[in-house]
């Protein structure tokens, strides 16, 4: 509920986010005219005014103001870390819940929406559009079950890179139950191409508190490894390793100026959401009064 | 607490499966799937006993359930003192049945019979409870119990066999069913008197009979035999199977007009397993004096019967036997025949004055009644307009009125037939008004003439009316194709009276057909006549047969016959007298007899004949039942498929101390169950076994860890 008050238009996007109420500087070629500019070799003749040219004699190009939409692309997940659950819910069933909700949000704001979902390969990909029954195949999409042995995010990452050449909103969403080696260069990389990035990290609370008690073989649903464990003995260890895995990930995020948003399964998702669009407007402000100040 | 099988309890061991699973459930080992390992570290496990049992509850309750288990299939009782006293108090009754039906009078049979008694009574010489019976077409006391146990057991069985002795083979038939379900029946009684005595005992009954497939044995199904109760037929052996039977058949008689010539229709049968083919059958006379030379060969194979046409009979009064030779036993040879006496009705038709063939009414009457040899008819017309010469009239089986009578003949006609016989009256027209109100007894009858459109059928016909009895099965009860033109309608008919019966109606649901009974006799009012201007009556096939059944109708008492078998009653209500009666059996002895009574000892094959103060002569013959005849060996199994519980005779005669423990085993074997069906425990087990599975579901979905999804 939380999310209908907050009014997309706060958005302080420079590229137009959210649809409709704020015009784009980038001029292109579509329906509405703008200017009129001197043509010069190397322009695409078709865009000559040809009515022009003959009450003048001059060559001039006509300018159109280019609607410019968000264009934001999700990436989800899919490895079998995320079908962990101890709430009656995996993982994977409240990131499914976010990124449509997210979807569907970006969707009704006529923004356009891609997903590409990963594991240790890229298993899905919808180009971002916004058209009649995309968001509905986009929903069908995140339903399918999880496949993945194994989780690599810098796959999904560099390939996002090659397809999104102009400027949007990439929102990744994982458990980042992996080695976080090379993933703030890759972080990196995506903020330099002018890219906003937005994570969210999605924990159980049984994961993050380690809230198991009696000693039993835990197998990895990922490898299929099985240790032994006693939870009164391992927790101190897990924990102080989860806390340092956390403010590693945190520090990456933050040093590439990335939106970091840990939710754990048994929050209110719109708390999430909620958190996360102020952490947006927040960041916007922040990067207003830079570009001021600069 | 005893129990009824006791090696189920061994099935209590399997209280070792849940014990040891309890103690191996520690072993196996549990997995928890987790998303990463990458921070965890192993730890080593903690060691636990394994011989350390868990859930005491749980194994307690599953024990427990194993243990009632076994428990309730070993069926527990508990055997009090008096059941233990009934144990020791166990008694057997016996009851000895010997077959004296007209079979045992083959050769050597009875003596057989007889010694086979012997040995059974001398074997029973220290029993305290037996009877015996002699048994052909029902049953014959020789010693009840209570004669059994007030005879000295030193002469006992001489005394009872004299007294068998003195009851040789009759002539009857044979009915097994009749005779083990009486004896049965005695013994219950008997039991029910001692019952404070002894509760526990076993039935035997020995039969001794030939066991012949022309006994009567249909009773026996569907019979509820005692649980203690027991036959044992001993079956006597006949010295020759070779045996052919002669039977006279009522009907179909070759009877000239004239009564010249008459032969009867005999029927010969062939045992199953007889030797012999080929037979003959000649007339002789009563004490052999005369015979014939008319032999008629036939020839019969094995199993197989003939009916066929005897030599014709001679003319010579003393005549009255036909004789078959050619087979080994002679019990069944002769047949009797009484002198042809053909049957006579009388019927008289008040037909119209005048011409004959004017009425149509009368012409159908006379072919409808024709005479034939066996059956005489008489037709009486009269168109008198006095009741006198109608009176003196004897006998009259139909009355047929077609015309208007007046008054006084109407008026004693009905007098008269109050007393008995039959008025049949169709109304042919209007003017039969008068008549029917005088007859019917009710002034305010009117006839009127109903209108028709085209024609009426017959809608209606109630089959349980005697009149239409005969006809009620489907194949004949198609009454829907005769038309009726005309007919008329009675009014002010009263029709709630109790007396009147409508059998048909007619389609627009007028009655076709009124019968009403007065005193002893009845009137039959038909609403339309038979003639072809009326209706197609006439010509119809149920015409004559209808006529017939009408002419019978009430007639409550069986024609004297000139043939009867051994032990029929002969219904003696139609002799016209109202004297004794005297009759003659074979050997001569006269007995009398009130008319209206059933004359019942037929019980020897011969001439009987009965005689009247009147004049009145008849002469009939009995005969041997044609299953009598049938002396092929009857398979115990066809007995035994009647749910009779037969057992061996070896078994059952000799008993040796090891057979009389054997019995007492299973009597008290059989006690024991009554005890334990009475008690029904195992029921109850049963009950606690599914009540602790409960439990045990509860508690264990309760102690089993909680997992994650």
């Amino acid at each position: 509920m939380s999310i209908k008050h907050l009014e997309l238009r706060a958005k302080v996007v420079v590229e137009g986010f959210w649809n409709g109420l704020h015009r784009s500087p980038y001029h292109g070629f579509s329906v509405e005219f703008t200017e009129y500019r001197q043509y010069t070799p190397g322009d695409d003749p078709r865009y000559l005014d040809w009515k022009l040219y003959a009450r003048s004699d001059r060559y001039y190009i006509k300018k159109f103001e280019d609607e410019t939409n968000l264009r934001c692309f999700l990436l989800m997940d899919r490895s079998k870390s995320m079908e962990f659950g101890s709430k009656g819910f995996t993982k994977q069933d409240y990131a499914n819940t976010l990124a449509a909700t997210l979807g569907y949000f970006l969707s009704r704001q006529g923004d356009a929406v891609g997903l590409m979902s990963f594991d240790e390969v890229i298993q899905e990909y919808m180009p971002a559009r916004n058209r009649p029954g995309h968001l509905r195949q986009l929903m069908q999409t995140l339903e399918k079950p999880c496949q993945g042995e194994s989780t690599d995010i810098k796959k999904p990452i560099k390939r996002i890179m090659d397809l999104m050449k102009s400027r949007g909103l990439i929102v990744l969403i994982s458990d980042f139950l992996a080695p976080l080696d090379e993933l703030e260069d890759n972080l990196a990389t995506l903020t330099a191409y002018g890219h906003e990035v937005q994570v969210f990290h999605i924990l159980d609370p049984a994961e993050r508190h380690f809230t198991f008690e009696e000693a039993i073989q835990f197998e990895d649903q990922e490898t299929g490894q099985l240790m032994y464990v006693d939870p009164a003995t391992a927790k101190k260890g897990y924990m102080e390793q989860m806390e340092n895995h956390l403010e590693k990930l945190k520090n990456a995020c933050d040093k590439s100026g990335i939106g970091y948003t840990l939710l754990t399964t048994d929050q209110p998702l719109e708390k999430g959401l909620f958190d996360f669009l102020k952490a947006r407007i927040h960041r916007g402000r922040v990067v207003q009064r830079k570009a001021h100040a600069g | 607490m005893s129990f009824l099988y006791p090696l189920f309890l061994l099935g209590g061991a399997a209280i070792a499966g849940p014990i040891l699973f309890h103690l191996i459930r520690r072993v196996t080992r549990e997995k928890r799937s987790f998303s990463t390992l990458m921070f965890l570290k192993a730890s080593p496990p903690k060691l636990t006993r394994k011989s350390r049992i868990e859930h005491w509850f749980l194994l307690l309750l599953r024990c427990l359930v194993f243990l009632l288990l076994a428990l309730a299939f070993s069926r527990p009782y508990l055997s009090n003192e008096q059941t233990m006293l009934l144990e020791s108090d166990e008694r057997v009754r016996h009851c000895l049945l010997i077959d004296k039906s007209a079979s045992m009078r083959r050769d050597g049979l009875w003596e057989e019979s007889l010694l086979k008694a012997e040995d059974w009574l001398t074997q029973w010489k220290q029993e305290a409870y037996a009877s015996v019976y002699l048994f052909d077409e029902s049953i014959h006391q020789v010693v009840s119990f209570e004669d059994w146990s007030g005879l000295n057991p030193d002469i006992r069985t001489s005394e009872i066999l004299n007294r068998i002795k003195a009851q040789p083979p009759s002539w009857k038939a044979t009915s097994i069913d009749d005779a083990l379900l009486e004896s049965l029946n005695r013994m219950e009684e008997g039991a029910r008197e001692q019952e404070k005595e002894s509760k526990q005992q076993a039935w035997e009954l020995v039969v001794i009979s030939d066991l012949q497939v022309g006994s009567r044995y249909e009773g026996l199904r569907g019979q509820d035999w005692p649980k203690h109760a027991y036959v044992v037929f001993d079956g006597t052996e006949p010295r020759t199977s070779s045996n052919a039977g002669l039977q006279a058949l009522q009907s179909d008689w070759q009877i000239a007009e004239d009564e010249s010539f008459i032969a009867p229709r005999v029927r010969v049968s062939n045992a199953q397993d007889s030797d012999q083919e080929q037979f003959e059958i000649q007339w002789k006379t009563e004490d052999n004096s005369l015979e014939t030379t008319e032999n008629l060969p036939m020839y019969v194979t094995p199993g197989q019967t003939r009916i066929m046409t005897a030599p014709k009979w001679p003319g010579d009064k003393r005549v009255n036997q036909l004789v078959l030779t050619g087979d080994s036993e002679t019990f069944d040879n002769t047949i009797w025949l009484a002198p042809f006496k053909p049957r006579t009705s009388r019927i008289v038709l008040l037909a119209p004055k005048g011409q004959k063939q004017d009425s149509e009414l009368e012409y159908y009457i006379e072919r409808a009644f024709q005479s034939i040899p066996e059956h005489r008819v008489e037709l009486i017309q009269s168109q008198t307009e006095t009741w006198e010469p109608l009176a003196a009239l004897k006998g009259i089986d139909l009355w047929i009125v077609t015309r208007p009578l007046n008054d006084s003949v109407a008026e004693g006609l009905r007098e008269h037939v109050k007393k008995g016989g039959i008025i049949l009256m169709p109304l042919t027209s209007v003017t039969m008004q008068n008549t029917l109100q005088v007859i019917w007894e009710d002034p305010v009858l009117e006839i009127e003439e109903a209108t028709v459109t085209d024609y009426s059928l017959i809608g209606k016909i109630d089959f349980q009316h005697p009149l239409f009895a005969p006809f009620a099965d489907p194949r004949f009860s198609n009454f829907s194709k005769i038309h009726f033109w005309k007919h008329r309608r009675i009014l002010n008919l009263d029709l709630s009276q109790e007396e009147l019966q409508i059998a048909a109606y007619l389609d627009n649901d007028e009655p076709a057909i009124i019968t009403r009974s007065q005193g002893l006799g009845r009137i039959i009012l038909i609403s339309s006549s038979w003639t072809p201007k009326d209706s197609q009556l006439a010509l119809s096939t149920k015409f004559v047969p209808w006529l017939y059944t009408a002419l019978n109708w009430g007639r409550n008492y069986q024609e004297l016959r000139t043939q009867y078998s051994i032990g029929e009653a002969v219904d003696l209500s139609s002799i016209p007298t109202e004297d004794k009666l005297a009759i003659r059996n074979p050997n001569g002895e006269v007995e009398k007899k009130s008319a209206d009574k059933l004359y019942r000892n037929t019980n020897l094959p011969g001439i009987y004949e009965i005689e009247a103060d009147n004049d009145f002569r008849w002469t009939f013959a009995v005969n041997l039942h044609p299953d009598e005849s049938r002396t092929s060996v009857l398979p115990l199994e066809t007995l035994e498929s009647l749910g009779v519980p037969t057992r061996d005779p070896e078994n059952a005669a000799e008993e040796t101390p090891e057979s009389r423990e054997q019995r007492a085993e299973d009597s008290r074997l059989l006690q024991s169950q009554e005890i334990e069906q009475d008690q029904k425990y195992w029921r109850w087990m049963l009950l606690a076994v599914l009540a602790l599975v409960l439990v045990e579901s509860l508690v264990a979905s309760k102690a089993s860890p909680k997992q994650f999804a």
